[in-house]
């Protein structure tokens, strides 16, 4: 299989006025150029509950005159935009297709936080959900483990977003534009005991677009990896970690025929500050010292805790950071990378993407 | 097996529908038996295991 990225293209991420079908339609619209698609995969997990926009797939491809083009939406929860990217990479290998059109994208701020909270809840089990867990409350029990087994301590816990908000200084299209400190984080509101609310990344409206083909593109696809987990976090095997981050990224790598070590850069689904330490953890990268900048350069663009978060989006933006990065278009951003680690995240850890590239 | 927590949370900003303060636990009541419980409402049978483990493993006071 020789599937590239050819195109990238994210809007501003944040609270914006635009509607759904626009954001997504920018960022198409900027990752084509010139070019057209013969399939349309759009990523978005709850364009109904959160705008009222059902049948997003036609409303997009009309708005990029591609009316009459096969088009479709895909959802496993925040990681729809690696698993759109994933299965127009399949599309493009098993010969069906030469160009896709993978589109990432979600509108949240519309809602109160409260409702936009229960809606994001539905990712969790009836039986965890009906005692009022929310995302971020599963991953608070996850973080008051890690520390009771000294994994990390509360002050590495905030400084994963210290490091997620220094990087968004330099990203023009970033949603939390703002240095943070250690004692920020510590004094910002609690959301569920231990994590606060500079410990969550934020519910953001933007979209994000790549164009896949076949052999046409400077940056190459070089594995995939795909696993799944039980969906309550009482049914995991482990409380500090995600056994399908590692199955995922065992897969990608075993696909493309690295190691860990070959990683030169990694966008991590940093959603909540544990989160972003055991996924390092899991994917062999290493612990909180990539939070330091030690290491495997990490998270460049912001991540999620402050790039921003419109859950649909996020794992299409993970691969325009990348494509950026690995095309020397990343600016203040950049690191020296030609190899790169993509790591998405759906429900709390039960839904995982991993996607290696690499600047052909 | 002594039943154990496993860890635990105080929500504070709770989806719509709930109350802020609940505090949830997750209990291993056994081998394979792992429950998540709210402390004020859990079953006697889990309530009971809750506070046994409190005692025992030394988690932060619950309510």
């Amino acid at each position: 299989m020789d599937v590239r990225i050819a195109g990238a293209a994210m809007t501003r991420f944040g609270k914006l006025e635009a509607d759904l079908p626009t954001l997504a339609a920018e960022a198409g619209r900027g990752a084509m150029g010139r070019e057209a698609a013969d399939l349309v995969l759009v990523a978005c997990m709850d364009p109904q509950g959160f705008t009222g926009q059902g049948n997003l797939a036609v409303a997009l491809a009309e708005r990029l005159g591609l009316a009459g083009t096969p088009a479709m939406r895909i959802e496993t929860g925040p990681s729809s935009g690696a698993a759109a990217l994933h299965l127009g990479a399949m599309a493009i290998g098993a010969g069906r297709t030469e160009r896709v059109l993978v589109v990432g994208c979600e509108k949240m701020t519309a809602l109160p936080v409260e409702e936009a909270t229960r809606l994001v809840a539905g990712l969790t089990s009836p039986e965890e959900r009906a005692l009022g867990l929310s995302m971020p409350a599963l991953g608070a029990m996850m973080a008051r483990r890690a520390m009771h087994d000294k994994l990390c301590t509360r002050q590495d816990l905030a400084q994963a977003s210290v490091w997620a908000h220094a990087q968004a200084l330099k990203h023009e299209r970033a949603h939390l534009r703002k240095a943070v400190t250690v004692e920020d984080v510590l004094a910002s509101p609690l959301v569920a005991d231990p994590l606060r609310t500079l410990d969550c990344a934020p519910m953001s409206d933007g979209a994000a677009a790549v164009l896949l083909t076949r052999g046409r593109g400077p940056v190459r696809i070089a594995g995939l990896g795909h696993a799944t987990d039980h969906l309550a976090l009482a049914g995991r095997a482990s409380l500090t970690g995600f056994a399908a981050t590692r199955a995922a990224g065992q897969r990608a790598l075993a696909e493309a025929g690295w190691a860990a070590r070959d990683v030169q850069y990694a966008e991590l689904h940093d959603a909540f500050s544990v989160v972003a330490l055991c996924s390092g953890q899991d994917l062999g990268l290493g612990g909180p010292e990539l939070w330091r900048g030690e290491g495997v350069p990490v998270n460049m663009g912001g991540g999620l805790k402050a790039r921003g978060h419109p859950v649909g989006a996020t794992g299409v933006a993970q691969a325009v950071e990348a494509f950026e990065q690995l095309t020397h278009a990343a600016a203040a951003r950049e690191v020296d990378a030609r190899r790169a680690l993509l790591h998405n995240i759906g429900g709390l850890g039960n839904n995982v993407l991993v996607t290696l590239l690499e600047a052909s | 097996m002594d039943a154990q927590v496993l860890t635990w949370t105080r929500i504070a900003r709770p989806p719509a529908g709930f109350v802020a303060g609940r505090v949830v636990v997750l209990v291993q009541a056994g081998p394979g038996q792992r429950y998540a419980a709210w402390t004020a409402e859990a079953e006697p049978r889990i309530g009971q295991l809750v506070r046994l483990a409190q005692v025992g493993a030394g988690w932060e006071a619950q309510p």
